[in-house]
């Protein structure tokens, strides 16, 4: 059952564009939202919540149109945009009372058991919690209202791996009911190879990859060889081509893997599909 | 709306308002001083409140909560009315405590006009015109609350600048500047249309604060 589908969006900006960004979120499950840095992840979460005006489009979030119902929908969603960035000289426990405020599903008790998971004191200020616990205070509070769908743009980009591995482990546990969804935008791939069920990867603004991870996965081979067996068939085949003085390596869809028989091939990970596929763009 | 109004009080509001309010019940017992400037205070407490936004990255927070742009920009417009004209109900009290006690050693203000009627209706109407200048601009595309701060501390001078002469230098008008019961009751009509001035301009202000804001991205 899909709980978030986002169809056709469009937001043009002076030197950026949002194109025709469809999608569909499955409940239950992790989506990985991917693409480089200004590729439109966060415009498209944006544009998703109401925070940017879109300029064309459709966002049905519960099956219920977004930007009729904004409320409504997001009484049942839990956003989290990048690090908690807000009140910093405020203490946790007088932001939650306030957050707490606006929720007709509001479960003390869930939040102050989440606060024990994760260790958090509500006596300190938010400037004071370093960037892993802003982001675990950020999951509590978005988990204690009983929200469906969490959205989360780039929670981990500001962390070392141990917090980032913590977290993730966190997310697996969220969805392991099936009753709720989580669409997290990163650069940071290899978070995905440990909990995304599904991948989207948007590049210059447009979706050019849409699946569930290990379809996309083996979709693709790398292929590694000498000068001279870069023929110009494979060449043009291959998505992305790094060449060195001894050879090259290159990723290659498994529909085109006949033109590199005999060579040395392994199997791709989301790092390597997105590697390649943005080389591609700058060749 | 309740629950942004108290966001906004318990968040938003900047702790040094407090001070500001202590400061202009304070200076109505300040005998011979202008009647203006403790309400000029607010003045700089709402342009903080607007400036602090940014700092504290409200607009974004208010994004991920269950509420509307629309609901933003009023409960916000409330919370700056709250504190304008909470000054206002404060100074009441203090300049009818400071007659009483100071009023037979100093019956006359001599830095301009009485604490009367005639003031606070001033006082409204320079912070409706300053609502029109300010609100809407902290909801646009641009954030230009310091420009528009500036512009309305200048309005805000102006307005009470003109009252002051008004009533001191238009012959038949100086039934405005005192303090007396019978002329404080033929300046009812004056605050009456400062009150009226005063809710017509902010509820344009806000309105405009909304439009600007349905533009703008957070």
């Amino acid at each position: 059952m899909s709980i978030l589908e986002v169809r056709n969006l469009c937001k043009k900006r002076e030197h950026f564009e949002l194109r025709d960004v469809s999608f569909t979120i499955e409940s239950g499950y992790i989506t990985g939202f991917i693409g480089r840095n200004g590729a439109g992840k966060t415009t498209t979460i944006k544009s998703m919540l109401n925070l940017t005006k879109p300029d064309s489009g459709s966002v049905h979030a519960f099956n219920m149109d977004m930007l009729a119902h904004e409320i409504e929908c997001k009484q049942h969603m839990g956003i989290v945009l990048g690090e908690f960035g807000y009140y910093q000289d405020k203490r946790l426990r007088q932001i939650t009372k306030v957050i707490s405020r606006f929720y007709d599903e509001w479960d003390q008790n869930v939040y102050n058991e989440y606060l024990a998971r994760f260790d958090l004191d509500e006596r300190k200020r938010v400037k004071e919690l370093s960037a892993g616990m802003k982001v675990k205070y950020a999951l509590a509070l978005a988990l204690s209202h009983n929200a469906k769908l969490l959205i989360l743009d780039e929670p981990t980009s500001g962390l070392d791996p141990v917090s980032r591995d913590e977290i993730m482990d966190i997310f697996r546990r969220v969805v392991e009911n099936g009753e709720r969804s989580i669409l997290f935008s990163t650069h940071i791939t290899s978070d995905l190879d440990k909990c995304a069920d599904y991948i989207i990867y948007i590049k210059d603004g447009s979706i050019i990859m849409n699946g569930d991870r290990e379809s996309i996965i083996n979709g693709y081979r790398l292929v590694q060889g000498g000068r001279e067996e870069l023929t110009a068939a494979l060449q043009s085949a291959l998505v992305g081509l790094k060449e060195t003085a001894f050879g090259f390596t290159g990723l290659i869809s498994v529909n085109d893997m006949y033109l590199a028989e005999g060579l040395q091939t392994a199997k791709a990970d989301i790092e390597s599909i997105m590697l390649y596929t943005e080389k591609e763009g700058l060749a | 709306m309740k629950n942004l109004i108290v966001k906004d009080l318990r968040l938003a509001t900047h702790p040094i308002t407090i001070i500001y309010y202590i400061l202009a019940g304070g200076m109505m017992f300040i005998p011979n001083y202008p009647r203006f400037i403790g309400f000029f205070y607010i003045l700089i407490a709402v342009f903080i409140t607007f400036q602090t936004d940014l700092q504290y990255k409200d607009r974004e927070f208010c994004g991920i909560l269950p509420v509307s742009k629309k609901e933003t920009v009023i409960s916000r417009t409330i919370v700056v009315s709250m504190l304008e004209i909470g000054v206002i109900l404060i100074s009441i009290p203090c300049a009818i405590i400071s007659k009483l006690v100071l009023g037979s050693t100093f019956p006359e203000n001599d830095a301009g006009m009485n604490t009367n009627l005639t003031v606070f209706a001033s006082a409204l109407v320079a912070y409706g015109i300053s609502n029109i200048i300010m609100i809407p601009g902290a909801y646009r595309k641009s954030f230009q609350i310091k420009m528009r701060f500036f512009i309305a501390m200048f309005v805000f001078i102006a307005v009470c600048g003109i009252m002051e002469f008004a009533v001191s230098g238009i012959h038949g008008l100086e039934y405005l500047s005192s303090d007396a019961a019978a002329d404080l009751v033929r300046q009812i009509p004056a605050l009456l249309i400062g009150i009226a001035l005063y809710a017509t301009l902010t509820f344009f202000a806000c309105k405009k604060a909304i439009k600007e804001y349905e533009r703008a991205e957070v």
